[in-house]
C-alpha cells in the first residue's frame, strides 16, 4: 500500500492548502483525484464526463468546511459520495435531455488509430458492461467504488453511507456472482439463454 | 436477485481472498483466476484518465485566492465559531442578569410590603403612618373630633375617660374640639383607637356606622332636637336613608297640599316647611293628614 500512502500524503498536503483557501491546494486536489473521478463517472455510464467532473469538484471545493478536520481518507470518500450523487443526477436529467448532433465537419469526432484495437476495446467494454449489468445496483456500486475508484472498504462504506459489514457482504456476493457467470460457457446455447433470462439488466443510474 | 441472501451457498471466497482480488493482487489461486481476470477487465475498461479540462465555473472558483477574501476558508469558520461562542456567552450573561434583577425587585417589593403591613421593621424605610380613612363623597367629616386615648391595661387604675364636649355640626367649632392626644402614652407604631364622643354614639351606633358618614345629618337633626336621633322604629339606618327622600319630596307634597288647602300661599309654605323640619318625626303624619299646624 505504498502507492496509497504516497497518494494520501499528497492529498493531505493539498487539503491543508485548500482549506486555507490557496489556489495551489485546489489545483493539486483536482490533479490528484480528477482522473479517478472521471473513470468512475464513465463506469456509471455518464457520457458528458467533463462537465460532470467539473460539477463534482466545484461542489466539493465550495463546500469545503474549514472547521472540519480533513484527511485524505475522509476527503476521498466524501468526494466520491458527491460523485455518486452527481452521476445519479446526470442520469435523472438524461431522461429529459434531447440529444443533438452537431453535423459540422469540424465538430465530428476524429476517429483514428487501429481499427482492430478499437473493435477489441469496444468488445471488451461491452463484455465488462454485461458483467456489471448482471449485478444488482448495490453490488455494482460497491464493485465500481472498490475497483474503479480504488477506494478501501472503509472509504466505500463511508461514500455509500452503508455499514462496513453490509459493504463486505455486498462485495462478497458480487464476486461470487461474477465467478458463477464466468463459469458459464458462452458457446452453450442453453446456458446462454438462461443467462439472458437471468440478466435483467437494471437501468444504470 | 436479493442483495444479501440467496447467493450464500457457494462460499469459497474468504474475506482475505476478496480483498486480494479487489486490490488487483497478481498472485491469486487458480480457482479465482477467472474472477481476477474479470476485475482486471473492469479496471482496464475504466482506467484513470487525464484530468478533464477545467470548466469556467470551476476555474473562476479555483483562480480566486480565497486568502484575500475574508468570508471564505477556515477563517470564516473560525469567525463563525467565535461569533457563536460570544453570542452564547452574551445570552447567558443577559439571562443571569435579568433573573437577578427580577429576583431583587421581588425581594424589595416583598420587604416593603411586609414593612408597610407591620410584619417586619426595616430600619431604612420611613415609619408607617396611621391608617387614613377616606370618607369620600361630599359628606362633611366631623369625626376628627374623636379623642385618642390610651388603652390602659387595668381599667380600675384609670379614673375614667374624659371625653370632649358633645359635638356640634359646625366644622369650625368641631375643629376647636379636636382630638386630644395623650402624648407619650401611645407606643410607636400602634394604631390609635378612635373613640367617639358621647352624644353622637347613640346615632352612630344605631346604624353601625363606625365611620360616622351620616353624622352630619344626624347632628343637623340633633341641633334642634337631640332626642330625634333616637330610632323610632329601631332602624337608625332607615331613618337616615329616608330623610333625603322626605326632603326631596317635600316640595311635591307642598304643591299637592297647596292645591288642596293653601293654594298660592308661598309664605305659609315656607313657614310650614321650617316647622316641619323641627318636627320631622311627625312629618309623615302631617303629610297624610295635610294638617301642617
Amino acid at each position: 500500500m505504498a502507492r496509497h500512502d504516497q497518494l494520501d500524503d499528497e492529498i493531505g498536503r493539498h487539503l491543508t492548502s485548500a482549506v486555507l483557501g490557496r489556489q495551489a491546494g485546489f489545483t493539486g486536489l483536482y490533479r490528484c483525484l480528477a482522473p479517478r473521478v472521471a473513470g468512475y463517472a464513465r463506469s456509471r455510464g455518464v457520457d458528458d464526463v467533463d462537465d460532470v467532473v467539473n460539477e463534482i469538484f466545484l461542489a466539493a471545493f465550495s463546500s469545503l468546511d474549514g472547521s472540519v478536520s480533513w484527511d485524505a481518507t475522509r476527503f476521498r470518500s466524501w468526494l466520491f459520495s458527491i460523485a455518486w450523487n452527481k452521476t445519479a443526477d446526470w442520469h435523472r436529467h438524461a431522461g429529459r435531455r434531447v440529444d443533438t448532433v452537431d453535423a459540422r465537419p469540424e465538430a465530428l469526432p476524429i476517429t483514428g488509430g487501429h481499427v482492430e484495437d478499437d473493435a477489441l476495446d469496444r468488445l471488451a467494454g461491452d463484455r465488462v458492461g454485461e458483467l456489471l449489468d448482471r449485478l444488482t445496483d448495490d453490488q455494482r456500486d460497491v464493485i465500481t467504488m472498490r475497483v474503479v475508484a480504488d477506494l478501501s472498504l472503509e472509504e466505500t462504506a463511508a461514500a455509500l453511507d452503508k455499514p462496513i459489514g453490509a459493504v463486505k457482504s455486498l462485495q462478497h456476493r458480487a464476486l461470487n456472482a461474477l465467478r458463477r457467470d464466468l463459469d458459464v460457457e458462452p458457446d452453450d446455447p442453453s446456458e446462454g439463454a438462461d443467462l439472458q433470462d437471468e440478466a435483467v439488466s437494471p437501468v444504470r443510474r | 436477485m436479493s442483495d444479501y441472501g440467496s447467493e450464500m451457498s457457494d462460499h469459497d471466497l474468504t474475506d482475505a481472498v476478496v480483498e486480494r482480488l479487489l486490490a488487483g493482487a497478481p498472485s491469486v489461486a487458480p480457482a479465482e483466476r477467472d474472477v481476477a481476470d474479470a476485475l482486471a477487465a473492469v479496471r482496464a475498461a475504466y482506467p484513470p484518465q487525464d484530468p478533464p479540462p477545467v470548466g469556467p465555473a470551476l476555474a473562476d472558483f479555483v483562480a480566486v485566492d480565497l486568502r484575500a477574501v475574508p468570508a471564505g476558508g477556515s477563517r470564516r469558520g473560525a469567525a463563525d465559531w467565535y461569533h457563536r461562542k460570544v453570542a452564547a456567552a452574551t445570552a447567558f450573561a443577559g439571562t443571569v442578569a435579568g433573573k437577578f434583577a427580577l429576583g431583587m425587585t421581588v425581594a424589595f417589593a416583598a420587604a416593603g410590603g411586609a414593612h408597610a403591613a407591620g410584619v417586619i421593621d426595616v430600619p431604612l424605610l420611613p415609619e408607617r403612618r396611621a391608617a387614613l380613612v377616606d370618607d369620600g363623597g361630599d359628606i362633611q367629616v366631623t369625626s376628627t373630633s374623636a379623642a385618642v386615648t390610651t388603652t390602659p391595661t387595668n381599667f380600675d387604675d384609670v379614673p375614667g375617660p374624659t371625653f370632649p364636649s358633645p359635638l356640634v355640626p359646625n366644622a369650625d367649632t368641631a375643629d376647636e374640639q379636636a382630638s386630644t392626644t395623650t402624648p407619650g402614652t401611645r407606643p410607636p407604631g400602634a394604631v390609635a383607637p378612635l373613640v367617639t364622643a358621647p352624644g353622637t354614639d347613640e346615632c352612630d351606633d344605631e346604624d353601625g356606622d363606625a365611620f360616622g358618614t351620616d353624622r352630619g345629618r344626624d347632628d343637623a337633626s340633633a341641633e334642634h332636637d337631640p332626642a330625634s336621633c333616637e330610632d323610632e322604629d329601631g332602624e337608625g339606618a332607615d331613618d337616615d336613608a329616608s330623610e333625603p327622600l322626605d326632603d326631596a319630596s317635600e316640595p311635591m307634597d307642598d304643591t299637592s297640599e297647596d292645591e288642596d288647602d293653601h293654594a298660592g300661599d308661598d309664605q305659609d309654605d315656607t313657614d310650614e316647611r321650617e316647622a316641619g323640619r323641627r318636627t320631622s318625626g311627625d312629618r309623615n303624619d302631617d303629610a297624610d293628614s295635610g294638617d301642617w299646624d
